[in-house]
């Protein structure tokens, strides 16, 4: 699992590449707490290089999607692969987390505000 | 509606008399909030006194209990009237608050400050496993036995527990598909390894709905175990057929009788909200609902304004969704078999 962040205008992007399972969530939610900490409460998370995700990693996601909205900020998805959707459609993930095409679309959800 | 205030050692006392209606509930509500933000961390309310309790009275009690909470503190109600009782009984209020008969066993109710003392020292913390936490969800407290809650679903639930809590603790992992191993050392919970240990023994991955039904098979009597663990724990005993708490003098289980109703109180809260939950939450719901627990946490009007909401938090685990699946396989094949011959 790789993790790359981008600093862009009023959110952070995060593009995460590989597979997020029970071998790389602690990782992955640590570098994802370390953005939350710098003071940033809009992530985007780019999904498009996620082949895959089990169990242990929807739960960093909903963990990051909590701690986010407790400062009233919050976790926009884009770039889902079809497997990836697929969980997400099945366990209703779909309904707490906004989803956008790519990160363009992503970023206009934030200004919208 | 007047309120007498006092105390005995570190507990307050409020003998609340006359009608907790409309009129008055504002009033009594800003009194109570003040008192407990004087720093009470035992409070019993003492309803002897009390005539006549409405709705908007019964939301007294429960923004009461939310603020002792708040502030980590203990709430028990005490000596309501025949009335009074039964407008909590009906209101659902007695599953999720401590209610207490007479004035002594609220008292007691609450630890002794030498107990506390020794709480802190050297008083082995009782910890309960998920599956421990549904069959005390399960249990009908006052009459000793388990509520009438379809066997299969039970079993199912108590399994799916175990999946689950394998899985918060990182010991496998599950997808759409499978069920995978991902480390296999013991968890120190005899029957968490063991299950561990079944589950390893499989040599390719199988589905999570092929373990839910490989553990709930008769011959392993998931429930007895489930049981035997919390007797083995010093949380419960058997006496004539009945299966009833222990209170035992010199050390209080971690989650006795009061927590399982905080548990209930926090996931009435959090799904009547939109709250994002964790995923232990979720997992409570997931199994509360398998169960039908949660019905008797909502009023007749809210049931049918939660309904969605409980069924899309439940999946949100996906162990969670198998649970459901599997639960509502087994419901389609009983209407099946149970249909009459034409």
């Amino acid at each position: 699992m790789e993790i790359q962040s981008k600093i862009g205008n009023g959110f952070t992007t995060l593009s995460l590449k590989g597979r997020l399972d029970a071998v790389s969530a602690a990782p992955a939610e640590a570098t994802i707490n370390k953005t939350i900490e710098s003071g940033t409460s809009n992530i985007v998370l780019d999904l498009a290089g996620l082949d895959y995700i089990s169990s242990a990693g929807l739960r960093v996601l909903l963990v990051t999607a909590k701690k986010l909205s407790r400062q009233n900020g919050k976790v926009v998805l884009c770039g889902l692969q079809d497997s990836v959707r697929e969980v997400f459609e099945i366990s209703g993930f779909l309904s707490i987390f906004p989803v956008a095409a790519d990160e363009a679309e992503a970023a206009k959800s934030f200004q919208a505000k | 509606m007047t309120i007498n205030e006092r105390k005995e050692g570190d507990i307050t006392i409020l003998l609340a008399q006359g009608r907790l209606d409309s009129t008055s509930a504002q009033d009594t509500d800003r009194k109570l909030s003040s008192i407990i933000d004087g720093g009470v961390l035992h409070l019993v309310l003492d309803l002897s006194g009390l005539e006549y309790v409405s709705s908007a009275g019964l939301r007294v009690f429960l923004s009461a209990a939310k603020h002792m909470r708040k502030v980590q503190g203990k709430l028990a109600l005490t000596s309501p009237s025949p009335q009074v009782k039964q407008v909590l009984d009906m209101a659902g209020f007695s599953t999720i608050l401590p209610i207490f008969a007479t004035m002594e066993e609220a008292v007691r109710s609450f630890p002794s400050a030498a107990l506390r003392q020794d709480d802190k020292t050297n008083a082995p913390l009782v910890k309960l496993t998920l599956a421990e936490e549904v069959y005390l969800l399960a249990l009908d407290n006052t009459r000793g036995v388990i509520k009438p809650v379809p066997g299969y679903a039970l079993d199912y639930a108590l399994a799916a527990a175990m999946l689950m809590e394998l899985s918060l603790c990182d010991k496998i992992d599950t997808d759409l598909k499978t069920l995978k191993v991902v480390s296999s050392d013991p968890t120190g919970e005899p029957l968490l390894d063991y299950t561990l240990l079944e589950l390893r023994r499989e040599m390719e991955p199988k589905p999570t709905a092929f373990w839910l039904g490989r553990l709930t098979t008769e011959k392993n009597h998931i429930e007895k175990k489930i049981l035997a663990q919390l007797v083995r724990k010093g949380i419960l005993k058997q006496e004539d057929r009945r299966i009833l708490w222990v209170f035992k003098s010199h050390r209080y289980p971690l989650m006795d009788d009061r927590e399982v109703k905080e548990v209930r109180m926090r996931l009435r809260e959090l799904i009547l909200s939109d709250e994002i939950p964790d995923a232990r939450e979720i997992v409570l719901i997931s199994l509360g609902n398998a169960c039908r627990l949660l019905d008797e946490l909502f009023t007749t009007e809210e049931k049918e304004r939660v309904r969605s909401r409980i069924s899309s938090l439940a999946r949100l685990d996906l162990i969670g969704g198998e649970l459901a699946n599997s639960i509502r396989e087994i419901e389609i094949n009983l209407s099946i078999t149970s249909m009459p011959n034409i």
